[in-house]
């Protein structure tokens, strides 16, 4: 009888995770390619990440697992600066990315955004042909002639597994697809410009088990030459498809290690109340 | 009497009083466009479309009307929508917590609905000034005055659609650009303005509605004319329009000049109706 | 240079109000320097001796505002809550896109419905019948004397009504259908009648937005021209009686400024700008409360 209570306890939640203690595995730091090092986050006046190291190693699938809330968000969109969008937001600390600092006033965003690519949540195509979509990014950085971009597009295509589904029609407009397609433009479109780094924030909340599985095939055949970093609330799909795992809570890195050992053994009871399904 | 008795007549009156209200403003209104489209289209013939209006009514058509009007709305809806969509660019994705923001949109929505004599007077007298500066009065009045009042009554709706329509675009789409490393105005004209272009038009051809039917700001602009457009260098001179030939007809003697001005403002709410309802429409579509 | 591109636009909106103001202080300030304050008081108007005072127009506009709002108001609200709640909802939409269609008619097509159809009829129907049968000495003899042709301040404020009913009813439609369906339910469930929820419920809750609309129409009725200047006679002194001729701002810069000089020209600017503010304040109030009531 006082088991059975015990184990259905409810959890504490604090108000923030200061006194929670982390534990990292991180790969060997010659084989990462990106690095966070005591990264914060600002929203306004509101601090949101608390000295987050994130170790990302080269052509491995890097996830962040974690509650609603937790920040990891907020981490993946600090790695390409997307967040300078908004002027209330703001970062403090180093991210370094072969050797320089994406945060440091030398770094060009829009180099920086060439090397490192983003897929987000909703699938947003753009209002143009799917060639035209594809072809856009490339567009902004290199003159390529027709025949050079034809095969660009059709490479990307085929690396996204939506080549079959539309070499018949890319002169029709990207909206036109359904859900689980348009994601797969929406990849396609991210890595014509060949980064080094995918960035993919929940890229399959919105689309159906079908859609999903096709994606996370796509990804797994990716990384073989690129890196990729996937945000995901769905800890099955951090399992299947990740080499690294972090998991996060409120704002701050609670333990990082190989996937397999994070969710076999966690070593924060943290980490294994959520993998459990204790809270979340 | 109860209190339940009391508030059950209460409603009784009051629903009879909501009622009432719709059946005398239906009554009115449909009286009007009965009368309206009795003697719009009893007036109505190819002559209409053929032949310049005469001073007195009693024959010709409305050609110069028409044609004027055409041209000083189209032309101002150009001025209004270069000015008007920038504006209202700037507006939804440049001006987040700025005070001038703040500012531009309030006072943008005060000149909506301002009254258009007085604008049509403003543009007069600069006219004025400036053309008694060059020496050249006899270009006091002209078509392009009419169409510079007719512009500045129209660029604040086009602000005001433009910037509702942009600002329905999911902020994922812009972040998405940026995300490939594109500017923010690349992005803006190549990917934003591009998925909200039929809400863009529809601030355009809203903005073609109102001006259509505007009479007060032409009366010291535009003048009128009894030759209908030629040739480009008419639009340095006095030009005519159909709202204005309309209040001409309206205080002249006779039958005749009372059924053009009946058939005159017949085209104009048809075309301003029409061109309405297709904005409408497109509206919603842009909405879904 | 995109963005400054836009930024310019912008900030041209601001240059146009300006402009607007300061070519109507330009204009007018010759009749300013020269009558002072007695311009607004006094409602001499005499272009041969080039004696201006803009009382007349003034007050002609304010009163001709005024009485079509207190036409148009309680019609509009009795239309909009006609239509969210009493409608059969088939009708409902069409009647609502009708009633918003008909708030974009030009007001000349009203002006001239009141010259030929209304004022004519309103002369022969209701002046002549109460002229008939008030004695010309007594109290309401006097509050409804008038020529009997149908052009005065009462049949001007009617055609304004008519005018802004549309624009009103469909700006109150909107702010009734803001009223989250909950709180409409729930005083349902507790057994109010409709006007109870309408008047203990939904005006409460937008009534700021709809003191604001209110002065929409009431700012649109100040500055209309073409629906007023054939129907209210064009008299410039202060209408003494309901159905006396009269005048608006408006209507006295069309009727005539095409004619005016010097003075008189500028007599008529400086009463421009004389509406430009009143309206710019009712407008701004107006824009202030609906803002603050966001849907």
């Amino acid at each position: 009888m006082t088991d059975t209570v015990v184990a259905n306890a409810p959890i504490d939640i604090p108000a923030n995770a200061s006194q929670e203690e982390q534990f990292m595995t991180a790969p060997p730091s010659d084989k990462l390619v990106l690095e966070t090092r005591k990264l914060k986050f600002f929203y306004g006046t509101n601090q949101t990440l608390f000295d987050v190291d994130l170790p990302v190693e080269r052509n491995k699938v890097t996830a962040l697992i974690g509650p609603s809330g937790c920040g990891k968000s907020t981490l993946l969109r600090t790695l390409n600066r997307i967040y300078s969008l908004y002027p209330k937001q703001r970062a403090e600390g180093q991210i370094l990315f072969d050797g320089e600092d994406v945060l440091g006033s030398s770094m060009r965003v829009d180099q920086l955004r060439e090397r490192i690519g983003m897929v987000f949540q909703k699938p947003t195509p753009f209002p143009m042909s799917i060639y035209d979509n594809v072809a856009f990014g490339v567009r902004l950085y290199h003159k390529k002639s027709k025949a050079e971009m034809d095969e660009l597009v059709e490479t990307s295509l085929r690396r996204a597994a939506l080549w079959d589904e539309v070499k018949d029609k890319l002169n029709t407009p990207g909206t036109g697809l359904s859900g689980g397609q348009q994601q797969r433009l929406c990849v396609a479109r991210g890595i014509a410009v060949e980064p080094e780094i995918l960035l993919l924030d929940e890229p399959a909340s919105a689309l159906d088990p079908i859609s999903t599985a096709k994606l996370e095939e796509t990804l797994a055949q990716l990384k073989r030459d690129i890196t990729i970093v996937i945000v995901t609330h769905n800890l099955q799909q951090a399992a299947r498809l990740s080499d690294y795992t972090g998991f996060m809570f409120l704002g701050k890195m609670i333990e990082f290690g190989p996937t397999a050992e994070l969710f076999s053994g966690p070593r924060a009871k943290r980490t294994l109340d959520y993998v459990t399904g204790r809270f979340g | 009497m109860s209190r339940s008795l009391q508030r059950r007549v209460a409603n009784f009156i009051f629903t009879v009083g909501c009622w009432l209200a719709t059946g005398i403003a239906v009554f009115f209104l449909a009286l009007l466009f009965w009368t309206l489209f009795g003697k719009g289209f009893a007036g109505l013939s190819l002559d209409i479309f053929t032949k310049d209006a005469t001073s007195t009514g009693d024959a010709g058509g409305l050609l110069n009307g028409i044609l004027g009007s055409l041209i000083m709305c189209f032309l101002g809806m150009v001025f209004a929508l270069m000015i008007g969509i920038l504006a209202g660019t700037w507006l939804s994705e440049y001006s987040e917590g700025s005070k001038i923001g703040e500012a531009v949109r309030f006072l943008n929505d005060v000149l909506l609905s301002a009254p258009s004599i007085l604008v049509g007077l403003a543009v007069s007298i600069y006219v004025y000034l400036v053309v008694n500066a060059m020496h050249a009065p006899q270009f006091t009045f002209s078509g392009l005055a009419g169409a510079a009042a007719l512009g500045l009554l129209a660029t604040p709706i086009v602000v005001r659609t433009t910037e509702d329509m942009l600002n329905l675009q999911p902020s994922a789409l812009r972040e998405a650009g940026v995300a490939l490393g594109a500017s923010r105005g690349l992005v803006v004209r190549q990917i934003i303005w591009r998925a909200a272009k039929t809400g863009l038009l529809t601030g355009g051809l809203l903005g073609f509605a109102r001006i259509s039917g505007e009479t007060a700001p032409l009366l010291f602009t535009a003048l009128g004319n009894p030759e209908h457009f030629h040739t480009l260098s008419d639009l340095i001179h006095p030009m005519s329009a159909l709202p204005l030939l309309i209040n001409t007809f309206v205080t002249q003697p006779g039958e005749n000049a009372v059924a053009f001005a009946w058939t005159g403002a017949l085209l104009v709410s048809l075309a301003v109706l029409s061109v309405n309802v297709i904005g409408r429409y497109l509206a919603r579509g842009a909405r879904q | 240079m995109f963005r400054s591109a836009c930024y310019t636009a912008a900030t041209f909106l601001l240059v146009v109000l300006a402009g607007i103001m300061g070519a109507l202080l330009i204009g007018g300030w010759p009749a300013f320097q020269k009558f002072g304050f007695s311009f607004f008081y006094s409602s001499v108007w005499d272009p041969s001796n080039d004696i201006y005072g803009a009382a007349g127009p003034i007050v002609g506009t304010l009163i001709t505002a005024f009485l079509s709002l207190l036409m148009a108001l309680p019609l509009a609200i009795g239309v909009a809550v006609f239509l969210v709640e009493f409608c059969p909802r088939i009708l409902a939409q069409p009647i609502a896109t009708v009633v918003d269609l008909l708030a974009g008619v030009p007001s000349i097509v009203y002006g001239m419905w009141g010259f030929f159809v209304f004022a004519p009829w309103f002369a022969a129907h209701v002046q002549l019948p109460i002229s008939q049968s008030f004695d010309p000495e007594s109290f309401w003899g006097k509050f409804f004397a008038g020529v009997p042709n149908g052009a005065n301040v009462f049949t001007a404020s009617v055609i304004l009504a008519i005018m802004i009913l549309p624009y009103m009813a469909s700006i109150f439609r909107e702010l009734f259908l803001s009223v989250p369906a909950a709180v409409r339910e729930a005083a349902y469930g507790l057994g109010c009648t409709t006007f109870d929820v309408v008047k203990s419920v939904m005006i409460p809750f937008v009534q700021r937005g709809m003191v604001g609309g209110t002065m929409l129409g009431f700012g649109r009725a100040l500055g209309e021209t073409m629906a007023v200047t054939y129907v209210i006679g064009n008299a410039h002194g202060f209408p003494k009686s309901l159905f006396d001729s009269g005048a608006t701002i408006a209507s006295t810069i069309a009727n005539e400024f095409g004619e005016a000089t010097g003075l008189h020209q500028s007599a008529l600017i400086a009463m421009g700008l004389v509406l430009f503010l009143m309206t710019f304040a009712v407008l701004a109030l107006a824009r202030a409360l609906l803002n603050s009531q966001k849907i």
